[in-house]
């Protein structure tokens, strides 16, 4: 059939399996947006405030179902307001598809009226990307574009398409999406990793986001336990091992727990599962599980050896490899070394006070009580990221949606967004700070268009927590501009925006007030009055290894 | 029977990269806008069309002694989407060209003895002046310094060189054309 390019492009999402798009119309994409009016019925797109929100949206959406997100924006700003998000995607291995309008081809390259070269700026920051020049080449290069965005380790493909191309027509025919290319676990390597874990006394396993992103926690609980071997996990990986398990040993790296850090530095060996040693978890590369075999089990060759050398690589998807080690490796127990984690654990636990005043661990405690398992919990980036990820029990893969390798601020709103739109059934939290939050709460008025259930809980600490907290270790309490002075009120604000405001200034108000925001069945936001001086702990400072761990400051 | 006639000296903290992409725009910034974000030093880099015109190739001198960042250098080359085939030329086995283009200041009373010492090392001769000679060489980085090197009575006005082309001294191609399906 004879189809023209918006048409086209329509028709591949719903090749793909797409039914849920999220973006802003403008000019250059004014072909596309008159598609997707034509296909309502099959495609729902989700109007966000601003195309940044949307990217963001298309990432949580991604995460929270393991689908792949797609994100339409116009040319010229729009699609540069979809940078922070493509960058966001890519550092966390996200599936992720955008779509932009481009001026028409003749116009390219005259600095034309919201003309931009998109393919050259995201070229640092995409899996790939395409400019699509002759409309024969849009529906292969668009099929493409999903078949990389998903196989391997996943990423962020962003597509270009010139105003004249979403217009032209031509010959169209469905395809059958192909099939994930899969990388097959090399059975030699399977083997010596057999040998290493069978002989290991003190074995743990630092699990990372591509455990979730392979959808293997499933096999990596079945490793654990067949072996018995601690599981620490990154913040990548929160949610891929369930927290209240007797193995879990919790988050690894700068704020993650005494246990781990100790555990790091005394085992001897390291079982390394999608995760790529990031400058937050392996702080020094040299001193870094130093007394351990390491075995780096992971899809992307690219991440072998690249910060931490390692004794033996695997390549392949984490599901494959868990799975096929399960079957070889002998029944083991390891109670010694479990005790003495555990008493790791009990040793230092980092629990902040504050009189009738609420903490951070109050909120969790609560969430933790009546959060169910598949719910999800989002957030922004800072003090209050690091506290959910020490203190909430996660329990289930994509539960977590957070932005790890970026650590955008403003991540969450659209996240939380992207996240309910691709959840309907499961409650979706959004734990921000008032310095993440005031960074894209523009998206209110998109929880309010959509009447989106999702509860903003602002940390509300009335500082740049997390930056000043490093002024307070490193630069000798000189908090220069981490204390902005805002007069913003929250209540007042979500009232303007049609969404619901609360507040909570006293701990004993705390699970009030979150059943109340829970009950509404719209979105609400509680404004949770906390101390600028509750600091996120432990911490290993930057560069240094894990017996330089602080767990107590003023 | 093998006979390496030129183009054959040891680099020793060089390393020849050869590597075969899809003829698409934008491949060669992909390429060396990786090499920029991730801070590896080329030194030269030159790009162009194979006996298949779906195919560039781009060879490049990489400086660095360290082997772990070669691996580096050549996986993440290798996650480049249009990036087909990517290998390290073995320095014994391969040949090395470059060519170079140099204009002298030549008065007109040294020409004679100009245009011999530069026909003696092998220099063919593009263009002569009022006072100045373009010639033109071509051989291993190594060979091209050394012929400057027996020149430097003359001062250089300018000069241009393509950087390394490369090819491995055997029957096969070094590299198959592989256009299959592949995403990395």
């Amino acid at each position: 059939m004879k189809l023209n390019g918006s048409d086209i492009i329509c028709e591949v999402l719903l090749e793909q399996g797409v039914d849920t798009v999220f973006g802003y119309p403008g000019g250059a994409v004014l072909n596309i947006y008159d598609a997707l009016y034509k296909y309502s019925d099959r495609i729902t797109h989700i109007l966000t405030a601003h195309e940044q929100g949307a990217s963001h949206a298309a990432d949580g959406y991604a995460r929270s179902t393991g689908k792949t997100g797609v994100v339409f924006a116009t040319s010229g700003p729009g699609a540069t307001n979809l940078v922070t998000g493509i960058a966001t995607a890519m550092m966390d291995s996200v599936p992720m598809v955008a779509i932009t309008g481009n001026v028409a081809t003749p116009a390219l390259g005259k600095d034309s009226f919201q003309e931009v070269d998109i393919t050259g700026i995201t070229m640092p920051i995409t899996k790939h990307n395409f400019l699509v020049r002759d409309i024969t080449t849009l529906a292969p290069i668009l099929r493409k574009a999903f078949l990389i965005a998903r196989s391997g380790r996943p990423g962020p493909v962003l597509v270009d398409v010139p105003k004249d191309i979403s217009a032209a027509v031509t010959e169209f025919e469905h395809e059958q999406p192909k099939a994930n290319v899969r990388v097959q676990a090399d059975n030699d390597a399977i083997a010596k990793a057999v040998r290493l874990i069978n002989s290991a006394q003190r074995p743990m396993i630092y699990a990372g986001g591509g455990v979730i992103s392979a959808n293997a926690s499933k096999q990596l609980l079945e490793f654990a336990e067949k072996a018995d071997i601690p599981v620490s996990c990154s913040l990548m990986g929160m949610g891929g091992f369930p927290n209240d398990h007797r193995l879990y040993c919790g988050l690894i790296g700068m704020h993650g727990g005494y246990a781990s850090a100790m555990a790091t530095s005394h085992c001897d060996l390291m079982i390394v599962v999608g995760a790529r040693f990031s400058d937050r978890v392996a702080g020094d590369t040299k001193s870094f599980a130093k007394d351990a075999n390491i075995i780096h089990i992971d899809i992307d060759a690219a991440e072998f050896d690249k910060n931490v050398l390692v004794d033996l690589t695997v390549r392949g998807s984490a599901d494959a490899v868990l799975s096929k080690l399960t079957r070889n490796i002998e029944t083991a127990q390891h109670t010694d070394w479990i005790g003495q984690i555990d008493e790791w654990s009990r040793e230092k636990k980092c629990v902040q006070r504050d009189g009738d005043n609420v903490t951070p661990a109050i909120i969790f405690d609560e969430l933790n009580k009546i959060m169910r398992p598949q719910d999800i919990l989002c957030t922004d980036v800072g003090q209050h990221q690091m506290w959910a990820a020490q203190m909430y029990d996660f329990k289930l893969p994509r539960t977590f949606i957070t932005s790890g390798g970026l650590g955008t601020m403003g991540y969450g709103m659209g996240a939380s967004i992207g996240s309910q739109v691709g959840n309907p059934d499961k409650r979706v939290v959004l734990i921000t700070g008032d310095g993440s939050f005031h960074m894209n709460l523009n998206e209110l008025t998109t929880l309010a268009s959509y009447n989106l259930p999702v509860v903003v809980v602002i940390m509300n600490n009335q500082v740049l927590g997390m930056v000043r907290q490093w002024q307070k270790l490193f630069y000798g309490n000189r908090f220069s501009h981490t204390d902005p002075c805002r007069k913003t009120d929250f209540v007042k604000l979500a009232d303007a925006f049609g969404v619901t405001g609360m507040r909570i200034t006293r701990a004993d108000e705390v699970s009030g007030v979150l059943a109340e925001a829970f009950a509404k069945n719209g979105p609400v936001v509680i404004d949770c009055r906390i101390s600028k001086d509750m600091n996120a702990l432990p911490m290993i400072p930057p560069g240094l290894g894990a017996d330089k761990i602080i767990t107590e400051m003023e | 029977m093998e006979y390496i006639l030129k183009g054959h000296i040891t680099m020793s903290h060089k390393k020849v990269l050869s590597a075969l992409v899809r003829n698409h725009p934008g491949v060669l910034q992909r390429v060396s806008g990786l090499f920029y974000r991730r801070g590896y030093n080329i030194e030269t880099i030159s790009a162009c069309a194979t006996e298949n015109p779906k195919f560039t190739r781009i060879t490049l001198v990489v400086l660095t002694n360290d082997e772990l960042e070669m691996s580096q250098i050549i996986r993440q080359l290798s996650k480049i989407q249009d990036v087909r085939r990517i290998a390290i030329l073995d320095t014994a086995r391969s040949i090395r060209i470059e060519l170079m283009m140099v204009k002298f200041r030549v008065e007109p009373e040294r020409r004679t003895e100009f245009l011999m010492l530069s026909c003696r090392n092998h220099m063919n001769t593009l263009y002569v002046g009022d006072t100045s000679v373009i010639v033109t060489a071509s051989g291993s980085t190594e060979d091209l310094d050394e012929t400057l090197e027996k020149l430097s009575a003359f001062p250089i006005i300018e000069q241009t060189r393509t950087g390394i082309s490369a090819m491995e001294a055997s029957d096969r191609p070094f590299v198959e054309m592989d256009d299959a399906e592949f995403i990395n």
